[in-house]
């Protein structure tokens, strides 16, 4: 139980690691220029990123498998709620992203008691809609603005 | 006071030469313009300035420090540079001026970086936009936000990239008449590298015209604004009305 727990947490810290890189994100999204202008070595804190993400990635499906969708749609709805900045855009996606993960669980055991529906199948039912509507919505803001 | 002084920069890429030797020096509360045609230099000397370039001959000093020797983060806190195209991101106009002030936090803004941004903000005439996502913003607004956020970073030289290329004549003089009000009221020197040339004979107290990576002229806008110089760098006749303040183009 202690191991399992322990490496539950293993698996969450880099979004720890994250959070305390969120200005840095923001400047990234920015783009190069205005990033490294506001003193941020930008390829130094891409390869940072990228290994960071990596092992956020790795460590977690290494234990529960690979989940799809989980990663996509967790970050757009997170960015609906609360915005771009990563300050609260982290913790946030984190938190829609287990209570998406709880919810096609919970629909996995009962929607056909006894037999158990794999959390993948139910999050791409879930995930591909959620998708096609933020594209949709993203568009139509796009064609507003031109 | 001397703020920034350009002393024999060159830079090439691979074998094309696009600054060649040059030298000048400015003074704080001053707008400078920086003029030329398409592939003068004009973007490529700004970021030299700034550091993001590594000049091949040469050095650039602000307030007697060796850009090219201090940290990205220290220069930073000199030096704000606005390019002409920014991503827009999901950021309200508050979150985005605030990250000018990264170089001065270790993980989280302080109270003081808040009020900074606000201040910022209020100086431009933005404030009651200050929770409207960039997204939202028109042209205008956007670069009266790119100059709050310059502002906010505490930096005593700012450099513009082209901030009036994409706005209407009345939003460009609009940005024009606050940048200088900027450099008046809160001792900065401003590079404004600009194709508008009535702006720049308007707005600008310095003024300098590049061709093929060379200053062909430099110096007081109303001394170095005349006929010849123009034909010469933009190969184009044209007059200037020195009591309506414009230039005129004869295509």
């Amino acid at each position: 139980m202690a191991t399992s727990l322990y490496n539950r947490h293993f698996g969450t810290n880099p979004i720890t690691l994250f959070y305390y890189f969120s200005i840095d994100l923001d400047l990234i999204i920015l783009g190069d220029k205005i990033a490294e202008s506001s003193g941020l070595d930008a390829k130094k804190f891409r390869l940072i990123s990228t290994l960071l993400l990596a092992l956020a990635e790795a460590v977690p499906t290494s234990f529960i498998g690979v989940v799809p969708f989980l990663g996509l749609v967790a970050p757009h709805l997170g960015r609906l709620i609360v915005g771009g900045s990563h300050k609260y855009l982290i913790p946030t996606s984190a938190l829609v992203g287990s209570e998406l993960l709880l919810v096609a669980d919970l629909l996995g055991r009962i929607i056909i008691m006894p037999i158990t529906i794999p959390v993948g199948i139910i999050l791409s039912f879930i995930g591909t809609p959620i998708l096609i509507i933020l594209a949709v919505v993203r568009m139509g803001g796009n064609a507003k603005s031109l | 006071m001397v703020t920034l002084k350009v002393s024999n920069v060159s830079l090439s890429y691979s074998s094309v030469k696009v600054l060649n030797d040059i030298t000048f020096s400015l003074e704080e509360n001053s707008v400078v313009s920086l003029l030329g045609p398409n592939g003068s230099g004009k973007t490529t000397l700004l970021k030299t300035i700034d550091g993001l370039l590594r000049p091949n001959n040469g050095s650039v000093y602000v307030n007697c420090k060796l850009v090219h020797k201090l940290s990205r983060k220290d220069v930073a806190k000199v030096l704000g540079y606005v390019p002409q195209k920014l991503e827009v991101s999901e950021l309200t106009a508050f979150e985005f001026v605030l990250t000018a002030r990264r170089p001065y936090v270790d993980f989280d803004y302080s109270k003081e970086d808040k009020r900074i941004a606000l201040d910022a903000l209020k100086e431009v005439g933005m404030l009651q936009f200050k929770d409207r996502l960039l997204t939202e913003l028109s042209g205008g607004q956007l670069q009266k936000i790119y100059i709050a956020r310059a502002l906010a970073s505490g930096a005593n030289v700012l450099l513009f990239d082209e901030p009036t290329s994409n706005l209407d004549p009345k939003a460009s003089s609009e940005v024009m008449r606050l940048l200088k009000r900027i450099s008046l009221l809160s001792n900065k020197t401003i590079i404004i590298s600009i194709h508008d040339l009535t702006l720049a004979y308007r707005y600008s107290d310095i003024s300098i015209f590049l061709k093929d990576g060379k200053i062909v002229a430099i110096g007081k806008t109303d001394e170095v604004f005349n006929t010849d110089i123009i034909k010469l760098v933009y190969e184009i006749d044209a007059e200037v009305d020195k009591n309506k303040k414009i230039v005129i183009f004869y295509y």
